[in-house]
C-alpha cells in the first residue's frame, strides 16, 4: 500500500474526506484486507488514547493554585509604584556642609538628563478622541491605543509596501 | 454575586459576571476547568511544573482577554486554545535551544511508519484503566514534540487537519503525515510496553 | 569616613550611574518601522495586495486585548529620525504619523487623520518597543498603525 493510500485511510477514519471520496474508500476496504487491518489499528490507537486526559488531575490545592493566578492578575493591573526614596539621601542629610557644593552639581546634572520613565510609559499625551483607551503589556513591550471613532476606512489608497524614507 | 451563587451558576453566567470584574466568578471558572487546562498543558509539555506554570499563565491571559470571549465556543474550549498557544510558544522556544536527537530527525524525514507491520492486538485489551493511562503516558513521552502536538490537537482538542495546520504553521500534508506517524508509533510503543510487562 | 572622601565616593558612584545612560543615547539616530495593518476575522483578505502580518508583530498583537483573528499587512514604511529632528510619514491616503527624536530614547509621536492631528504622545521608545494605534473599520474590521523601533 503506498503512503498516499495510507493517508487516505487515515482521513477516512478522521472524517476528513468528502462523501464521494469516503464511498470510494469504503468500497476499497471491502476488497483489501491489509487496508482493513491498518484501519483497525489506527482506530484502536485512537480509542486507546482518547480517555487519557480525563484521568489527569492538577496536583495543587485549589486555593494555592488560585492565589498565584490572583497575585499575577493584581500585579499586572496595578499601576507602576512610585519611586522609593534612596537611603543615601538620609545619609547625605547628616553631612550637609562639606558635601553640599558637590551635591548641588550632581543634582543639576540629573535635572538636565531628566527622570527615567518606564519604556513605553507615556509622559504626556493628548487625544482628540475622549473615548480612546490605552492598554500596556509590559512583558510584550507593547502599548495599544484604541480610538472609539465610528468605522472609518483609513486603508484607502495605502502606499506601497516596503517604502524607505 | 455571592460565593453560594457562584457554585450554582452556569459557565455563561459566571463569564458575564467575570467580564464585569467579578473576580469571585472567575475563580469559580478556574476551579471548574483547572484540571482540563492543566491536563492539556501536561499532555503537550510532559512536565508537571511547566504545565502548572503555563496553565496559570493561561488563566491570567484568560482574565485579560475575557472581553473577547463572545460565546462562539464553550468557555472551556476557549481556555484550552489559550493554553495550547502558550505551550506551542514554549515548545518552539525550547526546540530552538535543543539539539535534535537522531530519532527525531528520522521522524522528520519520514518513512519508517509506512513500513511498520500492522498491529492487530487492541492495546486496551485486558488492561486496567490506570495501567493503560500509564502506558499511554510513557508512550507519549517518547514522541517528538511535533508528533505529540499533532496528536494532542487532533485527539484531545478535536481540531480538524486544516485548523491544526494553521495552529502549527505547517501544511495540511505535514499534519497528516505527522499524525499518521504518531499513531503508528504509539501503536508500536504500546505493544512494546505490553511485551515488557508479560 | 571623612566628609570630603565620602563626597568624592558618592560623586564617583553617581557619575558611574549616569554615564552609561548617556552612552546609550550617544547614537545620533533611530530607525522605525511603521506598518499599517488590517484586522479582521476573515481568513483571507479580499485585497490581493495585502500580505500576511509578520510573526513578531502578530505575536505582540495576540498579547493585547484585541478580538481579531487575523491581521494583514497593508503597507510598511521605514523611517530614520536623527536626534532633534522630526520626520513625517504618509501611512495611507488619509493617515500620517510624525516622529520627533527628542534624545534618542524619548520620542514625540503625532497622528494625523485627514490632515488633522488626532493624537499626540510623548514616551520612551527603546529598541524593540511597539506602539499600536487602532480604530474601527467597516465590516467589523479594524485598521492598526504599528510603530516599531528597529534600531
Amino acid at each position: 500500500m503506498d503512503h498516499e493510500k495510507q493517508l487516505k485511510l487515515q482521513s477516512f477514519l478522521d472524517e476528513e474526506l468528502s462523501e464521494a471520496e469516503a464511498r470510494e474508500v469504503a468500497s476499497w476496504l471491502a476488497k483489501d484486507q491489509e487496508a482493513t487491518l491498518l484501519l483497525a489499528e489506527l482506530r484502536n490507537t485512537r480509542a486507546a488514547i482518547a480517555p487519557f486526559e480525563a484521568g489527569i488531575r492538577l496536583p495543587e490545592a485549589r486555593e494555592f493554585y488560585w492565589s498565584k493566578i490572583e497575585r499575577e492578575i493584581e500585579r499586572l493591573e496595578k499601576p507602576a509604584p512610585a519611586k522609593e526614596k534612596t537611603s543615601w539621601l538620609a545619609a547625605w542629610r547628616k553631612i550637609l556642609v562639606p558635601a553640599s557644593a558637590v551635591a548641588a552639581l550632581v543634582i543639576a546634572a540629573l535635572i538636565t538628563i531628566g527622570p527615567p520613565a518606564s519604556p513605553g510609559q507615556e509622559t504626556e499625551s493628548s487625544y482628540s478622541d475622549t473615548g480612546a483607551f490605552t492598554y500596556r503589556d509590559y512583558d510584550a513591550h507593547a502599548t495599544l491605543v484604541w480610538l472609539s471613532y465610528p468605522e472609518e476606512n483609513d486603508l484607502a489608497d495605502a502606499g506601497p509596501i516596503d517604502k524607505v524614507q | 454575586m455571592s460565593d453560594k451563587d457562584h457554585s450554582s451558576a452556569d459557565d455563561r453566567t459566571l463569564v458575564q459576571s467575570a467580564q464585569k470584574g467579578d473576580m469571585g466568578a472567575f475563580e469559580e471558572l478556574v476551579a471548574r476547568h483547572r484540571d482540563k487546562i492543566y491536563a492539556r498543558a501536561f499532555s503537550m509539555m510532559r512536565n508537571e511544573e511547566e504545565a502548572i506554570d503555563l496553565s496559570q499563565e493561561a488563566w491570567v491571559k484568560g482574565w485579560q482577554r475575557l472581553h473577547q470571549f463572545q460565546g462562539e465556543s464553550s468557555f472551556g474550549t476557549w481556555m484550552t486554545r489559550i493554553v495550547i498557544n502558550l505551550c506551542l510558544d514554549q515548545l518552539r522556544k525550547q526546540k530552538r535551544q535543543r539539539t535534535e536527537s537522531i530519532e527525531a530527525m528520522d521522524e522528520e524525514s519520514g518513512g519508517v511508519e509506512r513500513q511498520m507491520p500492522v498491529i492487530t492486538i487492541n492495546p486496551t485489551a485486558g488492561l486496567e484503566r490506570n495501567e493503560l493511562r500509564q502506558r499511554i503516558d510513557k508512550a507519549l513521552s517518547q514522541l517528538s514534540y511535533e508528533h505529540r502536538t499533532v496528536m494532542v490537537l487532533h485527539e484531545f482538542e478535536e481540531m480538524e487537519y486544516k485548523e491544526i495546520a494553521k495552529t502549527m504553521g505547517c501544511s495540511i500534508g505535514t499534519v497528516m503525515s505527522r499524525l499518521f506517524y504518531a499513531r503508528r508509533k504509539m501503536a508500536a510503543l504500546l505493544q512494546d510496553l505490553r511485551k515488557q510487562n508479560t | 569616613m571623612r566628609p570630603k572622601l565620602l563626597a568624592a565616593v558618592v560623586l564617583t558612584t553617581l557619575l558611574c550611574a549616569v554615564l552609561p545612560a548617556l552612552a546609550a543615547n550617544a547614537k545620533k539616530e533611530a530607525r522605525f518601522e511603521i506598518q499599517l495593518l488590517w484586522g479582521t476575522d476573515l481568513a483571507k483578505s479580499p485585497d490581493t495586495k495585502h500580505k500576511p502580518v509578520e510573526p513578531d508583530v502578530e505575536r505582540k498583537l495576540k498579547s493585547l486585548p484585541l478580538k481579531f483573528k487575523n491581521y494583514f499587512l497593508v503597507s510598511k514604511n521605514v523611517v530614520v529620525v536623527t536626534i532633534g529632528q522630526t520626520q513625517k510619514v504618509q501611512v495611507s491616503e488619509k493617515c500620517e504619523v510624525e516622529l520627533k527624536n527628542v534624545d534618542n530614547l524619548k520620542f514625540e509621536l503625532a497622528f494625523f487623520g485627514k490632515g488633522k492631528q488626532t493624537a499626540k504622545r510623548s514616551q520612551d521608545f527603546p529598541l524593540g518597543e511597539m506602539l499600536i494605534h487602532g480604530g474601527n473599520a467597516p465590516g467589523s474590521n479594524a485598521w492598526l498603525v504599528v510603530v516599531k523601533r528597529i534600531e
